[in-house]
């Protein structure tokens, strides 16, 4: 049992050193005596390690399946795949809560680690608030949730992982989304030593463009990884339901994206100082508090549930958070006013304040209908639900109006373009929309508002590919060098820039998804004896062979389809619907028949001894689009992320 | 028992780490630098304005007012250099656009071009002091002539 | 001293300027405001306890009931993929219908909540049924939830 106690103890040490390392960091850079400010920044590794020590110990008593270890009780069993052992890590509270701390506390090590002459004074704050906001998370973990409480016998076996969770998306999905969210702890960190300090210059904004953009792809990315997952696993038929705990993690997410934008400003133009340390600590606020939707219950959700104290914790962790930072931006207030103004609406300025206002406002929203009916019943008594529809109706225009400025920001110049050019620039693109949306609407393609939404679609597109295309033939104009050179260098000169078209290319493309996906849908309802054929769709589904057999783990119910469409054959497709015997439960096993046009979606839905199979046979259009969209924005943040080569950037613009 | 002593020496070691400095004191090491950020904005700016301009969002006009407007909202040194090299740029285009030949292999090349499009040679920063029209070499921060910042 | 009344000086000029900025940024988010607030009608569906919902007249807006599924009353016609069961609160039971795919979870003594409205029959048609994942990790914690 030494791996329990060490463990324990390691989150009490590490408390106590978190908030020795918050005062230190604090006293020494106010005091001016770097020994402190050392030992402080000493104190935020210490606690890094003490939390890998922690989380090894828990890696340990999982994979040694020690069911006496009430956490691991809960979540493995003596059958359960290694794999998914490891992942059992994080799928409950405790073990996620402490994933948090560890991820928080490498990446705040890594950040004081990294010094830079121009980020000194900013450190040893950084380093306090990583200490802050680990010691709560230890608190937290020490106390109320933590993962090395013992049963008073070991059972001998354990419950194990729900099967829902059986699936390779519970393996990379949650760790991608709580990368992200304890990463977004770094600019929030830089932002409040920015206020501490004083110096409110482009200097912080600077400091965090790495790990912004980093927390920012990972959360996007474990997003999608999480659509992806409902869509192949949870067998609702869909990769976003607008449940609760999808809803949480996708608003920090959009306010990070108005962050990343916004941080342009005040780089370029030193505009939007009081906008970043907004949107720095709203976002992080935001990851915090997706952690506590997930895990407290405070909204009605399919997998968010239970009430604890917790609770309590997050929600006075949240208000100390904000209260903080309101204060020190009060107290700031002469630094945070801006030295420039907005010269002109057809700008690169007014357009990226249009941008940040959409997605806060989109985020806003989000936010609004989640939490709508907590507070209707807290504050009127009223028991509610917002539904789907709501975030239909908010999304629809506010997505199509920040598609649109996506297409007209990057050809406005900074400071003031002139509108002839502007048009002139957005001819192409015009013409190509209005051509395809034409062709969409003589090919019979209905309703018209997703012709329009399509149209806007590849108006973007275009727009994109032009910006592209002129930088592209300046470069060659100025250099003389051949065509696939002068790209290269082109977008190899200007990572940040290229970088995000790439993932504004992405974006489009995951719109144009979201549009056919939510669209064109189909449901039908059939059921078939063996032997039977039937036409849905298009596809002929001939019913093969069903399977009725117990295993192990789970009573399973399969049959097999051979599906084809017209004279081709596209193969068999095999839908079970097994019943667990470890929690008494039912699992659907989807079998989806992907294609970039649409995916075939079988949902086995009932199956009788004789061999009656009720299936749900669906499809959805342009789902591919999405995972191609999500591929090109990792590509494009990356491309962004990528340091341009050191000779290159000391010499600036010698050329 | 043996959990217990595992704990005392995590302890011990997290302790020892996190107070050695202060027992020690600081052996200052350097800091690595980096360029000054400042004028890595400005180099930015600057860059993407000249993007703007060569990929026609902005004329001419807007486009000197642009860069004059950066000299003066940093007031930077830096700045100035840049304006004085852009100075030195259009003027040497104007000859150009009479028909100016290309010093290295005497070809003629059109205004605004920045090489020489027979032999490569670089055309742009046609390098003369902006203030007396002396040529310098790439690299020099003052006139030889006139002494003028370049 | 010169520099700050030159300050003084500029304020105003400044904010004359900035004005039909602030004025852009406004309408933007008046529109996002009355986007939120408009969708907000209507896409909300009430709770109501059982015997409100059979109180009730006959209406075209969405209400939910929550409650334990009655066990014996579930009857699942495959062929034509209709569901049918009752649902019981403290205040009564009400019978369920729902035209799609049988629920995983449904069984009985599961926690069910059921939207749609109620039908000229006296039996509610359910567009959508929810339900309580039933998984022991998630019962312990549904436990020692406070009951409402």
């Amino acid at each position: 049992m030494s791996a329990v106690t060490v463990g324990q103890w390691a989150l009490w040490i590490a408390l106590a050193i978190a908030l020795y390392g918050m005062i230190a960091s604090i006293l020494g850079a106010r005091q001016r005596i770097p020994e402190l400010v050392q030992s402080g920044r000493n104190a935020v590794i210490a606690v890094a390690a003490l939390a890998a020590v922690s989380s090894a110990s828990l890696l340990y008593l999982l994979l040694t399946r020690n069911f006496q270890v009430d956490y691991v009780y809960q979540h493995v069993s003596t059958y359960l795949p290694v794999p998914y052992v490891i992942s059992a890590f994080y799928a409950g509270q405790e073990g996620s809560l402490l994933l948090w701390l560890l991820l928080l506390s490498v990446a705040g090590a890594i950040a004081v680690l990294n010094r830079r002459d121009w980020s000194e004074d900013l450190l040893p704050y950084v380093g306090a608030v990583v200490s802050g906001v680990a010691a709560f998370f230890l608190l937290v973990l020490a106390t109320l949730s933590s993962p090395f409480k013992l049963l008073a016998t070991n059972p001998g076996q354990g419950v194990g992982l729900n099967p829902l969770l059986e699936n390779p998306g519970m393996i990379y999905h949650p760790p991608t989304l709580f990368i992200g969210y304890a990463v977004y702890t770094i600019p929030f960190a830089y932002a409040i030593a920015a206020l501490a300090t004083g110096r409110l210059g482009s200097g912080w904004v600077r400091g965090i463009r790495l790990w912004s953009l980093f927390a920012w792809l990972f959360l996007g990315i474990g997003i999608l990884l999480g659509a992806q997952w409902a869509y192949v696993e949870l067998g609702w038929g869909g990769y976003w339901a607008w449940d609760p705990v999808e809803n949480s993690s996708l608003i920090p997410w959009l306010v990070g994206t108005a962050f990343l934008h916004s941080v342009m400003m005040q780089e370029r133009r030193g505009m939007f100082k009081r906008w970043n340390i907004a949107l720095a600590t709203l976002t992080f606020a935001l990851c915090v508090f997706a952690t506590f939707v997930t895990r407290s219950g405070l909204i009605e959700s399919v997998h968010a549930f239970g009430r604890s104290p917790l609770g309590y914790y997050f929600l006075a962790f949240l208000f100390v958070v904000l209260a903080v930072t309101v204060a020190l931006a009060i107290w700031r207030r002469e630094e945070l006013t801006p030295k420039r103004e907005i010269e002109a609406f057809l700008s690169r300025e007014f357009s990226l304040l249009v941008t940040v206002l959409g997605m806060v406002g989109i985020g806003l929203a989000v936010l609004l209908g989640t939490l709508y009916p907590t507070l209707a019943e807290s504050l009127a008594g009223q028991q509610l639900s917002v539904g789907p529809a709501f975030y239909s109706r908010v999304f629809t225009p506010l997505g199509a109006a920040v598609i649109l400025v996506i297409a007209i920001c990057p050809l406005l110049a900074w400071g003031k373009s002139s509108p002839q050019r502007v048009l002139g620039a957005m001819l192409w693109p015009g013409v190509m929309a209005v051509a395809f949306g034409i062709a969409l609407a003589v090919a019979g393609i209905r309703p018209l508002y997703a012709v329009l939404g399509f149209a806007l679609c590849v108006f973007v597109f275009t727009s994109v590919l032009v910006e592209f295309g002129r930088g592209w033939f300046a470069r060659k104009r100025m250099t003389g060098e051949s065509y696939p050179v002068a790209f290269w260098r082109l977008v190899n000169k200007n990572h940040r820039r290229y970088g995000g078209y790439l993932v504004h290319l992405a974006t489009v493309i995951l719109a144009a998804g979201v549009i056919g996906s939510s669209v064109y849908k189909t449901d039908t309802q059939i059921s078939m004896r063996p032997g039977e054929a039937m036409q849905v769709q298009g596809y002929t589904l001939k019913y093969a062979e069903y399977t009725v057999q117990p295993t192990e783990a789970k009573q399973r119910f399969a049959v097999t389809l051979e599906v084809s469409k017209g004279n081709r054959s596209l193969g068999r497709l095999t839908a079970e619907k097994n019943f667990h015997w470890n929690v008494e439960q039912w699992v659907t096993e989807v079998a989806i028949r992907p294609g970039l046009v649409e995916d075939l979606y079988v949902i086995l839905s009932g199956l009788e001894t004789n061999g009656l199979a009720t299936l749900s046979v669906q499809t959805h259009p342009m789902v591919t689009w999405l995972w191609i969209g999500g591929g090109l924005l990792f590509v494009g943040t990356l491309w962004a992320m990528w340091p341009r080569s050191e000779k290159k950037r000391s010499t600036g613009r010698a050329e | 028992m043996m959990g217990a002593v595992l704990v005392v020496l995590i302890t011990l070691a997290a302790i020892a780490f996190v107070a050695y400095p202060l027992v020690r004191g600081m052996r200052q090491r350097p800091i690595p630098s980096m360029p000054d950020l400042e004028t890595q904005a400005v180099y930015a700016d600057a860059e993407e304005i000249e993007l703007d301009f060569r990929t026609g969002k902005l004329d001419q006009a807007e486009y000197e007012a642009l860069t004059q407007k950066i000299a003066a909202a940093t007031g930077d040194e830096l700045e100035r250099r840049i304006q004085a090299m852009r100075k030195a740029r259009k003027q040497a285009a104007k000859p150009a656009a009479a028909g100016a030949k290309c010093p290295r292999c005497g070809a003629p090349y059109d205004a605004g071009d920045r090489f020489c499009a027979r032999c490569g040679a670089s055309l742009a920063e046609a390098r003369v002091c902006s203030n007396c029209g002396t040529p310098y070499d790439p690299g020099d921060k003052f006139c030889a002539r006139c002494g003028k910042l370049l | 001293m010169t520099e700050n009344l030159a300050n003084v000086a500029a304020k105003p000029r400044r904010s004359a300027k900035q004005v039909k900025f602030l004025a852009g940024g406004a309408v933007v988010v008046l529109i996002i405001a009355y986007l939120i607030f408009s969708s907000m009608q209507g896409a909300t569906a009430t709770y109501l306890t059982v015997k409100d919902v059979k109180a009730a007249p006959p209406s075209e807006r969405l209400v939910r009931v929550s409650g334990t599924v009655v066990g014996d009353s579930i009857e699942w016609d495959a062929h034509n993929v209709i569901l049918r069961f009752e649902l019981a609160d403290d205040t009564g039971r009400l019978p369920v219908v729902y035209k799609g795919v049988r629920p995983d979870m449904l069984r009985d003594g599961a926690t069910a909540t059921a939207e749609g409205k109620m039908g000229p029959d006296g039996t509610f048609q359910a567009t959508q049924i929810l339900l309580k994942c039933p998984s022991k990790y998630e019962e312990k914690a549904t436990e020692q939830a406070p009951s409402k």
